[in-house]
C-alpha cells in the first residue's frame, strides 16, 4: 500500500465533495434551525425529568448531532456511486490504486468532514445554546470519533449491501431515522413509549447519546460512558466487517443521482 | 509485450471468449476488429484485471497479469469505450488527479500535463470544467488520461466513437507516435479506414474466438475480394450470394463487370430500384466481410450515403 497514493485519493475526493458546497453546508445549518426550535421543548423535557438547570440544549445538541450525522452517510456513498455514473470506477480500478487505498481514499473525506461538523455543532452547543456542563474534553472527543467511526462503517455496509444509489438513500436514511427515533434524538428516550424504550438498544444512536448524555447530564459515569463507548466501537466494527465481506468491486452498481 | 494464450470467459450461461490466443509485440498497433458482443471489451476488461478469467493465462512483459495485476498496471494504459472522466473538475486536475496517481510529481507532472494537452488538442481547455467540453474534446480528454504515465502497453476501446474529424485525427496520429515509441497498442474500433490509417495488423474477434490474426495486407490479400456494391430504392433484395444491409447490398465477384451486366440484363425489376452502383477493390472491410459474413455495424451507414 502506498501513502502518497491515499493521500492523492483522499485529496481529490475532498474537491468531489466540495463540489457541492450547498449540500455540505445545509448539514451544518438544519441541524441550527432544528436546535433553535426545539431546544424549548427539550428543556420542558429534561426538566421533567429531574435535570432541573438544564437549559434543553444537553438534549437536543447531542440529539441533532447524531441525527444529522447518521443522514450524512449520504455523502460517503455518493463518492462511491457517483464513480459509477461517471464510469470512472473502472478506470481507477484499473490503475495503479490499491483497493483498499481508494476505500481509505473515498471514507477519509467524509469521515473528517463529519468529524468537523461534530465538533462545530457541540461547539455551538456551549457558546450559542448555552449547555451547561463543559464536561472532560478528551472523553467527549473520544466519544465524537466514536460516533464518526460506526457512521462510516454502517455508509460501508449499505453501499456493500446496495446496488443502486437509491437502494443505497433507503438504507441509509431509512435506517437513519429510525436509528435516531429509537435512540432519544428528538426525544428523551424516558418520553419513549415502552416497546420503543425495549427496541432502543439495538440503535447505534442509543449509545452514541448515552455517552454524550452521560457526560452532560449524569456527572460522566465512567462506566456508563465506557460501555457506550465500547458498543458503538463493536457496532462499528461489525458494519466495516460486514462490508469487508460483502462489497465487490466487480458488481456494477446502478445510478440514478 | 503481452501474451494471451487460452483465454476463457464466461458470464453465467454466455460465453464471451472461449481459447483467445493472441499476442502484441512492442510497437506494434493490433487492431481489434468484431461486431458488437464478440467480446472485445471483455478481452480489455481480463487484461486490466476487473474481470477474473475463467482460464487461460495473460502475461505482460513476462509477469503473470492474472495472478499480479498491481505488478502490470503500471505497464498499462487503458480508455475504455465509454468516456470517462470527473466531470466537476477542471481539464488540468483531471489530468493531475491520474498522474499523481502514477507518481509523477512537481515539474515532471506539470510538463507531461501540458506535453499530453498539447498532443490531444486540450492546452487551451485545461481551465475548463470537463462537463462543459464538447463531445469530441471529452473524448480527447478520456484518451489523454490513458496515457499520462507512459504506459507500455495501451487499450483503447473505440477512440474515436463520437468523435469529431479533429478529434479523430490527433488520436491517430498520437497512436502512431506511441507505437514508434515502442508502445504496444491494441485498438478496438469499428472503423475500417482507421485500422488502414494505422497501418495496422488484424485481430478478428467474432463470438469469442479469434478468427484470423495477420497483418493488414496479408489479410486483405488472403481474404479481400473485389465486391459490387449497390444501393437501392427502399431495403435491399436479398438475393442468392448476396449480403444485404438495409438500402445496400454487397455481391463478392471476381468479375465484377459481368455481375453488374448479368444484373442489368436478367433482373430488370430489381435493376431498376437500384440507385448506385460502385465497385471496390479488395480492401479490409470486403476480407472482414469474406471472413465472417457480416457487416461490421456503422460501416454500412458510412458507405452507402
Amino acid at each position: 500500500m502506498s501513502l502518497a497514493r491515499c493521500l492523492v485519493l483522499i485529496r481529490y475526493n475532498f474537491r468531489l465533495l466540495a463540489d457541492d458546497l450547498a449540500s455540505l453546508l445545509s448539514m451544518l445549518f438544519f441541524p441550527f434551525i432544528m436546535m433553535f426550535f426545539l431546544q424549548p421543548a427539550g428543556r420542558v423535557l429534561l426538566q421533567s425529568s429531574g435535570y432541573r438547570d438544564a437549559s434543553g440544549a444537553e438534549q437536543v445538541v447531542p440529539g441533532m448531532v447524531v441525527l444529522f450525522v447518521f443522514l450524512g452517510m449520504s455523502f460517503t456513498g455518493s463518492l462511491f456511486f457517483q464513480e459509477h455514473s461517471w464510469r470512472t470506477w473502472d478506470r481507477l480500478r484499473a490503475s495503479v490504486a490499491r483497493p483498499l487505498e481508494i476505500i481509505i481514499g473515498k471514507c477519509t473525506p467524509p469521515f473528517v468532514l463529519t468529524l468537523v461538523q461534530v465538533i462545530i455543532l457541540f461547539g455551538a452547543g456551549f457558546l450559542i445554546f448555552g449547555m451547561q456542563t463543559f464536561p472532560s474534553l478528551p472523553l467527549l472527543g473520544l466519544m465524537m470519533l466514536a460516533l464518526c467511526f460506526c457512521q462510516t462503517g454502517l455508509a460501508m455496509a449499505w453501499i456493500a449491501l446496495s446496488r443502486s444509489f437509491s437502494q443505497f438513500l433507503i438504507l441509509s436514511n431509512l435506517l437513519g431515522m429510525l436509528f435516531c427515533g429509537l435512540g432519544g434524538s428528538l426525544v428523551p428516550p424516558e418520553a419513549l413509549p415502552g416497546w420503543a424504550a425495549f427496541l432502543a438498544p439495538a440503535s447505534p444512536a442509543y449509545w452514541a447519546l448515552r455517552g454524550f448524555r452521560t457526560l452532560l447530564l449524569d456527572g460522566g459515569d465512567l462506566f456508563s460512558y465506557l460501555q457506550a463507548l465500547l458498543v458503538l466501537l463493536g457496532i462499528g466494527s461489525a458494519a466495516l466487517l460486514l462490508a469487508a465481506l460483502r462489497f465487490r468491486f466487480a458488481d456494477v452498481k446502478e445510478v440514478t443521482i | 509485450m503481452l501474451r494471451i494464450v487460452g483465454l476463457c470467459k464466461a458470464y453465467g450461461q454466455i460465453v464471451a471468449l472461449q481459447d483467445v490466443d493472441l499476442s502484441i509485440e512492442a510497437g506494434e498497433i493490433v487492431g481489434l476488429i468484431g461486431p458488437n458482443g464478440a467480446g472485445k471489451t471483455t478481452l480489455v476488461s481480463l487484461v486490466a484485471g476487473l474481470r477474473k478469467a475463467d482460464a487461460g493465462s495473460v502475461t505482460i512483459q513476462g509477469i503473470d497479469a492474472l495472478r499480479f495485476p498491481e505488478k502490470v498496471r503500471p505497464l498499462l494504459g487503458v480508455a475504455p469505450q465509454d468516456s470517462s472522466f470527473y466531470p466537476g473538475l477542471l481539464v488540468r486536475d483531471n489530468l493531475r488527479f491520474f498522474g499523481e496517481l502514477y507518481g509523477l510529481r512537481g515539474r515532471d507532472l506539470r510538463l507531461r500535463v501540458d506535453e499530453i494537452a498539447s498532443a490531444l488538442g486540450l492546452e487551451t481547455l485545461l481551465q475548463r470544467r470537463a462537463r462543459e467540453l464538447s463531445g469530441g474534446q471529452q473524448r480527447r480528454l478520456h484518451t489523454a488520461l490513458a496515457l499520462l504515465h507512459r504506459p507500455r502497453l495501451l487499450f483503447l476501446d473505440e477512440p474515436t466513437v463520437g468523435a469529431d474529424v479533429q478529434t479523430r485525427g490527433q488520436i491517430l496520429e498520437i497512436v502512431q507516435q506511441l507505437a514508434a515509441e515502442g508502445c504496444a497498442v491494441c485498438y478496438c474500433s469499428h472503423y475500417f479506414p482507421e485500422i488502414e490509417q494505422l497501418h495496422a495488423s488484424i485481430a478478428v474477434l467474432e463470438a469469442g474466438r479469434v478468427l484470423v490474426r495477420s497483418s493488414l495486407q496479408e489479410f486483405i490479400t488472403a481474404h479481400g475480394t473485389t465486391q459490387v456494391r449497390l444501393t437501392f430504392e427502399g431495403e435491399a433484395p436479398y438475393q442468392p450470394g448476396w449480403i444485404c444491409e438495409g438500402e445496400c447490398a454487397f455481391i463478392p465477384t471476381e468479375r465484377p463487370t459481368k455481375t453488374i451486366t448479368d444484373l442489368l440484363q436478367h433482373s430488370a425489376e430489381i435493376a431498376a430500384r437500384v440507385r448506385t452502383i460502385e465497385i471496390v477493390q479488395p480492401d479490409l472491410e470486403s476480407a472482414y466481410l469474406a471472413v465472417t459474413g457480416r457487416i461490421v455495424p456503422g460501416m454500412e451507414v458510412e458507405r452507402c450515403h
